[in-house]
């Protein structure tokens, strides 16, 4: 019935439908069962009803295929980018409309461990010599993130452990999931564009990406191009989190961080609450320790000043004594003298008497002053005693600024450094007086020297 | 916003250069030999840091959130619901 396009009338023409109609024909007869191809899959992409198309290559020679929307979920292995497959071809055809041939696959498997892993390793060797996954590319995690993005499934164990896991170590830190398919067709795309929209769109600290254990076909998309140069290209750090302990994928190479679980990833993600919380108590209550230590010597010193100084009274009367005691000595040694050496004695001792300070007198004014001392000493340790009662355990108790609180103040120059001395410094010099409550500029009006100081000068000095 | 919010110096301090920080100043003062005017100084640092760093583990995010993409196409965030 064709009409061959003969030497006699090379311009009559075949109809394109018929053309369509016999290459068809042509297809059916040279392939009339199915059969089973090897190749690479490429270009994958899936239509809004669920149907798979992707090209299968090898070097030189590619063909178009298609998985029918119904077909897909009977797959052994779910296509991806890069995959090594052995595909069930059930048709050959050519589609009029398009003008193009395609083959219609019923089944898809993986082409065993050897292949994959040749295609691994050429994988790697291209990142390895970009440079994708040299150690100084590593970032150092945030020590305390605030918000932890993670590129998962929506469903399932991942998310899951994650969540509970960080719910564990530091309550209330933020997560912002970005759902992702995480195998099968378009599943590096979506991964790869998570990572992308979390680096763009959202603050988050740190970015955990990966999928729960599965088939080495299961865990391709993290192999794949898209997802490894998506994670290098994230300007926040990535922890990635594929499969079980012992599988290796290229994602985990590129990462700042591998984990060997999605749990161990939220661990290295955020630190432990509590341990941190320990710490900072620890330091605080050293710091207090120390600086009270350093109060507390300081007090003692000034305490044992009070002392001394209240102690005239006491030496007082331990001379006084000691003086009686040598009286008694004397007058026994006296009644063992002759009558003419006694009287001779005792109008010596009369005299010495007479030259002899008189106690009485000094004792009263000692009195007096050792009375003053005590009251004045009283009072100050009252005060004291009273300030530091009143705030308690509180941290400002213990600061130094709590002698300030007291009513003293330092006494700085403008430089900066401590006055001691009123003899060091000028008049009309510009003083700063930090007082419990701010704090305020002075001016010396007048020196006085250490005759003119009354009893509470004392308080503003360091001891 | 593809701002590195990661640690970075001369921005503020991080967690735990601030808490490095401290540990210095506390391990100071522990020395016993500081000036009054020196530990005085020393012990505000350390109180101001010991505020800001509990302040900081007080920083609560609390909520988990899914990004997707609506119908026009643009990302947002919604509320990802309990876990159990």
């Amino acid at each position: 019935m064709v009409t061959e396009p003969g030497a006699r009338d090379r311009r009559r023409a075949v109809s394109i439908r018929r053309l369509v109609t016999r290459i068809q024909v042509g297809l059916e007869e040279s392939f009339p069962g199915k059969f089973w191809i090897e190749g690479e899959v490429s270009g994958l992409s899936t239509s809004p009803q669920g149907h798979v198309y992707f090209s299968l290559k090898e070097e030189k020679a590619q063909v178009s295929v298609v998985v029918w929307a119904s077909r897909v979920g009977g797959l052994a292995v779910q296509p991806a980018n890069g995959m090594a497959v052995l595909a069930r071809v059930a048709k050959v055809d050519f589609y009029g409309p398009s003008g193009r041939l395609s083959l219609h696959l019923d089944g898809l498997e993986g082409c065993g461990e050897g292949q994959i892993a040749r295609q691994l390793e050429v994988n790697r060797k291209k990142f390895q010599e970009e440079g994708l996954f040299a150690e100084e590319r590593k970032r150092a995690l945030p020590f305390l993130p605030r918000t932890i993005g993670v590129v998962t499934a929506r469903q399932g164990a991942v998310i899951h452990d994650i969540r509970r896991t960080i719910e564990l170590r530091f309550p209330d830190r933020g997560i912002l999931l970005r759902p992702a398919r995480v195998q099968g067709p378009g599943a590096a795309a979506d991964i790869a564009d998570g990572i992308d929209d979390l680096n763009r769109h959202a603050h988050v600290d740190v970015i955990i990406v990966g999928r729960g254990g599965g088939s080495v076909e299961d865990l391709w998309a993290f192999n794949e191009d898209s997802v490894v140069r998506a994670i290098a290209r994230s300007e926040t750090p990535i922890i990635s989190a594929v499969g079980h302990e012992s599988d290796w994928s290229l994602s985990d190479a590129v990462a700042d961080v591998r984990a060997a679980t999605p749990t161990a990833a939220a661990q290295l993600a955020v630190p432990i609450r509590a341990e941190l919380e320990n710490g900072l108590h620890s330091l605080g209550r050293r710091m207090m320790r120390a600086v009270g230590a350093g109060m507390e010597r300081r007090r003692r010193l000034l305490d044992h000043a009070a002392v001394v100084l209240r102690d005239p009274e006491r030496l007082v009367v331990e001379r006084r004594s000691q003086l009686a005691g040598a009286a008694g000595r004397l007058r026994g040694a006296l009644l063992g003298l002759t009558p003419q050496r006694r009287m001779d004695l005792e109008s010596l001792g009369q005299r010495l008497h007479e030259r002899l300070p008189r106690p009485a007198v000094h004792q009263l004014r000692l009195d007096d002053l050792g009375r003053r001392l005590l009251q004045t000493m009283a009072q100050r340790t009252e005060r004291e005693r009273t300030t530091l009662a009143a705030h308690g355990s509180q941290l400002h108790a213990l600061s130094p600024l709590a002698v300030l609180d007291r009513g003293f103040a330092l006494v700085r120059r403008t430089d900066g450094s401590i006055v001691r001395e009123a003899t060091s410094l000028e008049r009309e010099e510009t003083l700063h007086l930090r007082l419990a409550r701010g704090a305020v500029s002075a001016r010396v009006e007048e020196i006085l020297t250490a005759d003119g100081l009354d009893e509470e000068n004392d308080d503003g000095k360091e001891i | 916003m593809t701002a590195k919010k990661s640690d970075k110096p001369g921005s503020e301090m991080t967690f735990e250069e601030a808490m490095g920080q401290l540990d210095t100043i506390v391990s100071r003062l522990e020395q016993g030999n500081v000036p009054l005017e020196q530990s005085l100084a020393s012990f505000e640092d350390g109180v101001g840091l010991l505020r800001a760093l509990h302040g900081r583990l007080g920083d609560v995010e609390k909520r988990v959130e899914v990004l997707v993409r609506d119908a026009a196409g643009v990302l947002r965030q919604e509320d990802m619901g309990g876990d159990e």
